[in-house]
């Protein structure tokens, strides 16, 4: 009984791949806190202000709580890449690559943003709005499993409806101009 | 006498388009409550922009109407297909959707939707009296004070948070960080701008929670966007029979106070409420057996703690100037920009304000309740709006949202940069919210911990001199040391196990 409950305590806490995964996790996520680190510590120290800054009184000056804040995601980050560099073993390369292609809609997506926020000023925002809307509708229409002709025919109206919308609402009721 | 200036406010506040905004915001926040990937921070977040070019008093009337609405729409798509569209309706499918199933959807609906409505009154009234005695205290305080509950704030939500304690802390740091961005309040020194003019503006909480809670969550579901083959049930008896409904005020008012209390505590949050309310039926019941299988009281108990949370989270978002989730720091977000700050002194300076809030409160309520009624057979329509077409738009309402708080370029891209964090963050299991609380409590934090450093000539003793400061210096240290000490006495625990068996 003692044994069961001991092992049943040790498969909690043991449990390789569950602990691969988690261990995984934390290097990611200390290299992510380093990063940020790292550039808020390159902001901080090529700051020529910071230290040329008049200070009244006791006044602990503009970079007191930025410093503490910055040591705070540092050692964090040293932390949790301590703790995940157990993880490191045996990790390849094409298997990080191949988690990574697993967000390459996302990534897509986010690069299409962009490129809408850069064709605002070229060709408006409702056109812009209206491309974009109508290529992930037809796209995603297709991922959905309807036909090349249907999502077109779904797209092109969807989209249509969305941008009226967006221009009655933000543009005509609200005036707001993005252009 | 605060009824009278309550329903001095409530009349003032009934004019044609203060409910024409309040039955707008009420629609669009049922809708996107319903939608499954669609929060209520969400949906507050994409809709925040549409308050800016309203009066104060209109925008916190539309506000609340998409907040209240959005939590009552959480619990629909929960019980017509089992998904809930909002985190705190998840315990409201154990009994919705199986009452659904039976053919009684109609009526599971009007039981959510009547004990949201109580459950928000309960709540506001609750709000009304406990607002008051708080203001009176936090009256007494000053820098110290301040500048330790911004940090006791910033430190709960990052333990409550979902993911690690630790975790929640660095991103808190993160967001004390993004606070700072742009000119120093006190030496105008430019922090963290990289030298360019971009940022010197600093970082908006509009942008960073667009991103956050909206860009973030559409990257999430962007891939996975197609509910083409859901069956939703057709909606045939709308109003359960009276007698039955009535039978379950004891519930509705246990749910209530539960959700109210626990929704008044920084952090805890509604599905931490709701969680608590349905086992607080199940051990009340006098046949547990029959929870989990469509009974009406494991509608009703989560359902009214849900709603009623909307009160008890505004107590110290309101009083205190701490955000209690991430739906009232966006809300927080909204009434920076139009003026306000929340905060004892928001009781002092626009008294007409606070009732106001109270009046737009009790108007969303019930209006969630009309609107509700009337729309409980069309809304299987909306549930069948494929999350891809939601998604683009939600996409693009991002976009005019970030824009539209400075008519600035900048700001979308700042919402596009924070989308993509709040993503990555997400895949990494790093709690995003506290970067949100850092951002709109660091100012705060900062100011007054300056202040205090320089009225007391750079002396730190100022903080344990003073009580209240000291008391919430030591529930900081100790939520602080909390994820360290739990393993370190379950390690003690089990070698004390070890050798207790094996001498």
């Amino acid at each position: 009984m003692i044994n069961i409950k001991n092992k049943k305590i040790d498969t909690e806490t043991l449990d390789p791949a569950q602990d691969k995964m988690d261990s995984s996790l934390d290097l990611w996520a200390g290299c992510f806190f380093i990063i940020v680190a790292a550039v808020g510590w390159y902001s901080h120290l090529t700051n020529e202000h910071l230290a040329t800054a008049f200070i009244m009184g006791e006044d602990p000056g503009p970079g007191f709580l930025a410093k503490i804040a910055l040591w705070i995601i540092t050692a964090g980050g040293i932390g949790y890449l301590l703790k995940g560099s157990g993880s490191l073993r045996g990790i390849r390369i094409q298997s990080i690559w191949q988690s990574m292609l697993q967000h390459k809609i996302s990534v897509l997506y986010v690069a299409s943003i962009i490129f809408l926020i850069v064709l605002v000023p070229v060709i408006g925002f409702i056109t812009s709005a209206f491309l974009f809307s109508s290529f992930w509708l037809f796209w995603l229409s297709l991922e959905a499993g309807l036909e090349r002709k249907q999502s077109a025919f779904f797209a092109f109206y969807t989209s249509i409806t969305i941008c009226i919308f967006l221009y009655v609402v933000f543009f005509y009721l609200l005036n707001i101009n993005i252009n | 006498m605060p009824s009278i200036e309550f329903f001095s406010t409530l009349v003032d506040l009934v004019t044609p388009f203060a409910l024409l905004v309040a039955a707008l915001g009420v629609a669009l926040g049922i809708v996107l409550g319903a939608l499954p990937g669609v929060s209520s921070t969400m949906a507050l977040a994409i809709l925040l922009p549409v308050s800016f070019t309203m009066d104060q008093s209109i925008a916190i009337v539309f506000l609340l109407a998409v907040f209240v609405a959005s939590v009552y729409g959480g619990s629909v798509s929960a019980i017509l297909i089992n998904i809930p569209g909002t985190p705190a309706a998840i315990v409201t499918q154990f009994d919705g959707y199986p009452m659904s199933r039976s053919g009684r959807s109609g009526e599971a609906l009007a039981y959510s939707l009547f004990s949201s409505t109580v459950g928000g009154l309960l709540g506001l009234a609750i709000l009304v009296m406990a607002a008051p005695v708080l203001v009176s205290v936090a009256m007494e305080f000053k820098s110290p004070e301040f500048a330790m509950i911004a940090a006791f704030g910033l430190v709960l939500l990052a333990f409550s948070s979902n993911g690690s304690t630790i975790k929640g802390i660095i991103v808190g740091a993160i967001g004390l960080i993004a606070g700072m961005v742009g000119f120093d309040m006190m030496t105008d020194v430019e922090r963290f701008t990289f030298g360019g003019s971009a940022l010197q503006g600093g970082i908006d909480v509009v942008p960073l929670t667009v991103g956050l809670f909206g860009l973030a969550e559409v990257l999430k579901n962007v891939s996975n966007s197609s509910n083409q083959n859901l069956s939703i049930p057709k909606i045939t008896r709308i109003l359960p029979p009276l007698k039955k409904l009535l039978s379950t005020w004891k519930s509705m008012v246990r749910g209530s106070f539960v959700g109210a209390f626990v929704g008044a505590m920084p952090a805890a949050g509604s599905a931490v409420a709701v969680a608590i309310a349905y086992a607080n039926e199940v051990k009340l019941s006098k046949q547990p057996e029959k929870f989990g299988t469509g009974c009406e009281e494991g509608i009703v108990a989560p359902e009214s703690a849900n709603s009623a949370g909307v009160g008890g989270s505004l107590i110290p978002m309101m009083t205190l100037g701490i955000p209690g989730d991430t739906i009232t720091a966006v809300l927080m977000g909204a009434l920076l920009i139009h003026g306000l700050r929340p905060g004892p002194m928001l009781f002092t300076n626009n008294p007409e304000f606070v009732t106001g809030v109270y009046a737009a409160l009790f108007i969303a309520l019930i209006f969630t309740l009309v609107i509700g009624l009337l729309s409980l057979r069309c809304i299987t329509a909306v549930m069948r709006i494929p999350t891809r077409v939601m998604m683009v738009l939600i996409a693009l309402l991002c976009i005019v949202g970030a824009f539209s708080i400075r008519n600035s370029i900048v700001d979308v891209y700042v919402m596009v940069f924070f989308g993509c964090l709040g993503y990555v963050m997400n895949l990494l299991k790093i709690p995003v919210a506290p970067l949100a609380f850092g951002l709109i409590l660091g100012p705060m934090l900062e100011e007054n911990l300056r202040r205090t450093l320089m009225i007391s000539q750079g002396s730190w003793e100022v903080f344990i001199d003073r009580p209240i400061s000291l008391a919430l210096l030591i529930a900081i240290i100790l939520f602080i040391a909390a994820p360290f000490i739990k393993p370190l006495i379950k390690s003690i625990g089990s070698r004390k196990l070890y050798v207790k068996k094996y001498p």
